[in-house]
């Protein structure tokens, strides 16, 4: 018996390091990969689908329910497999030993399932609504964290306050309610386990003969109570099966949105038109932010548009860029609908400057790199120095290697735009976007980035958004839009004798040019 | 159930098998789990379960 039992535990030792080491690397390894598949889907979604999926709730999926599913994946599912195993072979040790015994415990227990899994349909939902709850939270407490600066520099907002303590509340109530509901399920599950002993020692003791019933009966209260080792287990890891199947809802979710529409075919070589061809764009089904709007862009030219604040500039670009397709015309690229080509091999022919500089918590050289993280170094700085911001990196004491912050605040706006730029020599693509890229920088800065500009778009195709209209005077074709529609194109010069509109606002910029205080 | 993880099916086929070897690693450890359990009953009264199922035992000492 002794050498049985040392066996066994031999045996548990080995298989358990063995199903250990297996389903830890497989899952870690799954869960990385998951998250990469993730993390181009929601590249490759339209920006409309972000009215819903908003940054509290993709940080959410990423993180806490990849990690419940990683954990379920990782231990839990495991878990209760063996201990499944564990009531099987007692309980075949049961039916061999006093069988009604073994009869009795398996439908009490089978009636016991059927109620969990009641219970955890009413909990799953519950931790839908928590989790739904926390991603808003999330998303606040993001918005609040990045507002800092604000608060500290206006005091906090009595509505900023009141909604942090609002999310807490929630958040508190949702988990309450989920423990509210778990709590009784599992002491009745837990009491329908036990009462399994009862009910076979009952069969037992009613349908085992005279003669050895009593101590067969004793055997069988002793395996079913044992038993009641594994189906705790079971019972207790319920709640991380359930919180499982929460997450992979919400992760079935995100890859089950529709993605831009990509085409087959990809972009040829060498500079080819842009067209706008009557296209109307909304943002919302009952406005447009764009109305029959019809223009051409021929290679290497350079596109301004211009008009007051909401007139449609920004969403020229986030149509050139696909944030977003049309809702009707097209637009086309060597003649071609710009929907019928590859998303990345049509994006990788722009590179945009947009009106806030996006920057990673990582290095100034990751930074720089995005998307090319194969450049040498010499391309590196490159691209910095046509970006004028080279000799400034190197005044940082870490230089290339320096931390940018969270969102790029260690850095002042200029430095901030400069990098971006340099990103965008670095991509080296035939098409430009600059989005009111200097409307809030010092003179300083303006100037550097100017310089920055003029030699990122020499040889390109350039689009430019700009309210400063010195920097259009120079332009092939200025589009002038107001409420989404297109009022007038065509040079400075023609522009001014003939659109109204063009020759206003060209007033108005002379006008607070000459302002002094 | 095991089957049913997204982590999984993101894996290729090969880590997928090696992932299933895991699954099967452990229902061996359960089962042997349930067996140490069984084995811990009294040995008294389990060389009488072992008697009473194979019928050689016939008479109860209570």
């Amino acid at each position: 018996m002794l050498v049985l039992i040392l066996a066994i535990t031999g045996a548990r030792f080995f298989a358990g390091k063995r199903w250990l080491h297996l389903a830890n690397t497989t899952t870690m390894e799954g869960g990385a990969r998951l998250r990469q598949r993730l993390l181009r889907h929601l590249i490759s979604l339209p920006h409309s689908a972000y009215q819903d999926l908003h940054a509290g709730k993709i940080g959410q999926t990423l993180s806490e329910d990849m990690l419940w599913l990683e954990n379920f994946t990782a231990q839990q599912a495991l878990a209760t497999r063996g201990d499944l195993a564990a009531i099987a072979v007692m309980l075949t040790a049961v039916s061999v030993i006093a069988w009604p015994a073994a009869l009795a415990a398996a439908v009490v227990w089978a009636f016991g399932l059927v109620l969990m899994a009641r219970a955890g349909t009413r909990l799953r939902h519950h931790m839908r609504q928590r989790a739904g709850t926390a991603a808003t939270a999330a998303r606040d407490f993001l918005e609040y964290a990045e507002g800092m600066q604000v608060m500290r520099a206006f005091g906090p907002a009595g509505n900023d306050d009141a909604r942090f303590a609002e999310n807490v509340s929630a958040l508190r109530a949702r988990f309450n309610e989920i423990v509210r509901q778990s709590t009784p399920a599992a002491a009745i599950a837990l009491g329908i386990a036990m009462s399994a002993v009862a009910t076979g020692a009952f069969a037992a003791i009613l349908f085992l003969p005279a003669d050895n019933g009593a101590l067969r009966t004793a055997a069988a209260i002793g395996l079913l109570t044992a038993m009641l080792v594994p189906a705790r287990a079971i019972l207790f890891g319920s709640n991380i099966s359930n919180l499982a199947q929460v997450a992979t809802e919400a992760l079935l979710k995100i890859e089950s949105t529709t993605p831009v529409c990509e085409g087959r075919v990809k972009v040829s070589a060498g500079p080819a038109p842009l067209a706008f061809e009557n296209v109307s764009f909304g943002y919302s089904h009952d406005q447009n932010a764009l109305k029959d709007v019809s223009f051409r862009a021929e290679p290497r030219t350079l596109t301004a548009i211009v008009g007051p604040s909401g007139a449609g500039k920004t969403s020229i670009a986030n149509l050139l860029l696909r944030f977003w397709d049309v809702s009707e015309g097209r637009i086309t690229l060597a003649g071609r609908d710009i929907r019928d080509y590859e998303v990345r091999s049509y994006t990788d022919r722009f590179a945009p400057v947009l009106q806030k500089p996006m920057l990673f918590q990582d290095t100034i050289a990751n930074n720089i790199r995005l998307g090319r993280p194969d450049v040498t170094e010499s391309d590196l700085h490159a691209a910095a120095r046509a970006a004028q911001i080279h000799q400034r990196i190197l005044t940082f004491p870490d230089g290339y290697d320096t931390l940018v912050g969270a969102s790029g605040n260690a850095l002042s706006g200029g430095e901030r735009q400069r990098i971006t730029i340099s990103r965008a020599f670095l991509k080296n693509a035939d098409i430009v976007i600059l989005d009111e890229a200097t409307s809030a920088l010092d003179p300083e800065n303006e100037r550097e980035v100017q310089l920055a500009f003029e030699a990122l778009a020499k040889g390109k195709t350039v689009f430019m958004i700009a309210h400063r209209l010195s920097t259009v005077v120079n332009a092939d074709n200025i589009l002038v839009l107001d409420q989404g529609e297109l009022v007038a194109q065509g040079r400075h010069d023609e522009l001014l004798l003939t659109a109204p509109m063009y020759r206003a606002l060209w007033e108005n910029y002379r006008a607070i040019s000459n302002w002094t205080l | 159930m095991a089957n049913l993880s997204m982590v999984i099916q993101a894996l290729p086929r090969e880590a997928q098998s090696r992932y299933r070897a895991a699954v099967r690693w452990r229902t061996l450890d359960g089962a042997l789990f349930g067996l140490a359990l069984f084995l811990r009953l009294p040995p008294y009264c389990l060389l009488k379960h072992i008697a009473l199922a194979f019928g050689t035992y016939r008479r109860c000492l209570f």
